[in-house]
């Protein structure tokens, strides 16, 4: 380690011009190999926070989580490909969705992903919980990490929820209008919580406005608060003990 | 085989350990070279994807199709309505005398499709009954707006549609 400290003199220097030039390209490999990695030691920092010894009951459930995980960030990668192209209003939504599948190379494969990984991110964090749950993982001290769980899979419907009327389809309207009344269901507070969720009396531009805000933006930034906290619990807490 | 797990022959048995050193460097060079090919194909295939999404494409804001279309004059004497495609978006092309009409065939109420009935030359939708004028024009709910009016030309023996 820190070999490039002896290298000195103008020859040496001259040489090694071609190599720092190659050592470019370990800006991007260079945090396991080479260069960056001498200077910065990233290798020991990723295998003291990787290599972590996993109990011998974890199973094949312990992996929904991670699975989860895994999905939510293809949803981040897929939607924001698809806000290159996405236009958020009455009149330009649908053509835009229709646009993105039909017309833009590979644009039925990011909405597709975009679109499958929303429904199979339901189904994986539903397990997820499940397994903690039977698991009795949810007990003490691991009790505020299953309230953040909850909010997380709260999270996910809202993300969901918004999500869909963005292609202000037939479907996504109705799903929509339907969806608002079940707020406004609530006693005292549902007529004032289904105005705000439509951001008015109907569903229009208002509503397609504020749930795209939501989907894109505010929901995004909040699940990242919320998932740091879930993870850094979880490092600190361990890994619940077998059935 | 037995001396892998022990470097430097210290397992007192077998092959020399320098025999045994570079075999595993082999080993671990077959193991990097394949793990450099994956990510390789992984990394072309990937950026080949991204790039030719997000590559913006000057027909970018349009639903794509050709911009417009054209068909033989004499297959207005055959069909009393000839369809076709202009931008992505179904057209019919009508004739009323000595003129030709090309309106797009969505309708404003729901986004059926109007279908052409010569004997009363109006657009008539099959699903709640509007009507349109050859002009576009509703002549009877619940279409709330005229259909999309393109512009037809009789050019020789052709219909150019756009
Ligand atoms: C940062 C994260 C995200 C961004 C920027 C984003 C962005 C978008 C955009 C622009 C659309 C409209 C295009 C379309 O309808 O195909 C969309 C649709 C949608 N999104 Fe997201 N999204 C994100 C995360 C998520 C997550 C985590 C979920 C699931 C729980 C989700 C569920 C949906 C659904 C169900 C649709 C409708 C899909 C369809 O009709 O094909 N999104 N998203
Ligand atoms: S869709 Fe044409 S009349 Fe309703």
């Amino acid at each position: 380690m820190f070999g490039w400290r002896k290298k000195g003199g103008e020859a040496a220097y001259q040489g090694e011009n071609v190599k720092s030039l190659l050592n470019l390209v370990s800006l991007f490999t260079g945090a396991l190999y080479g260069e960056l990695d001498e200077r910065l030691d990233f290798r020991t920092a990723l295998s003291r926070a990787l290599r972590k010894p996993v109990p011998a009951h974890v199973n094949f459930w312990f992996c929904f989580g991670g699975i989860t995980f895994l999905i939510f960030l293809i949803q981040v990668v897929t939607g924001v490909g698809l806000l290159l192209y996405y236009r958020p209003t009455v009149e330009q939504a649908y053509h835009s969705v229709v646009h993105i599948t039909n017309n833009i190379p590979f644009g039925w494969l990011v909405r597709g992903f975009h679109h499958w990984g929303a429904n199979l991110i339901m189904i994986t964090v539903m397990i997820h919980a499940l397994r903690v749950f039977l698991y009795g993982a949810y007990k003490p001290p691991r009790d505020f990490n299953w309230v953040v769980g909850v909010l997380l899979m709260f999270g996910l419907l809202v993300f969901g929820f918004s999500g869909y009327l963005l292609p202000w389809n037939e479907l996504s309207y109705w799903a929509t209008v339907v969806g608002a009344e079940i707020p406004g269901a609530i006693p005292v507070i549902g007529d004032a919580l289904a105005y705000f969720i439509k951001g008015g009396d109907t569903v229009g531009q208002l509503a397609l406005t504020r749930f795209f805000a939501f989907h894109v933006v505010i929901m995004p930034v909040g699940m990242a608060v919320l998932l740091l906290m879930h993870f850094l619990m979880i490092r600190r807490l361990g890994i619940s003990g077998p059935l | 085989m037995d001396s892998i797990v022990e470097e430097g022959g210290a397992t007192g048995k077998g092959a020399p350990a320098a025999v045994d050193a570079s075999r595993r460097k082999f080993m671990h060079r077959m193991y990097n070279l394949g793990l450099a090919l994956w990510a390789g194909a992984a990394m072309g295939t990937g950026g080949y994807v991204v790039g030719r999404y997000i590559w913006p494409r000057p027909e970018g804001s349009t639903t794509g199709g050709e911009r417009s279309a054209s068909f033989p004059l004499a297959q207005l004497d055959e069909q009393p309505m000839v369809k076709l495609l202009v931008e992505g978006q179904p057209v019919g092309v009508v004739r009323v005398g000595p003129d030709v009409y090309a309106l797009g065939l969505v309708c404003t109420h729901l986004g059926c499709l109007v279908g052409w009935n010569p004997e009363a030359r109006q657009m008539v939708c099959p699903c709640h009954a509007s009507r349109f004028e050859v002009t576009g024009q509703v002549a009877q709910g619940p279409a709330p707006a005229p259909l999309k009016r393109y512009e037809a030309r009789i050019s020789g023996d052709t219909v150019v549609v756009t």
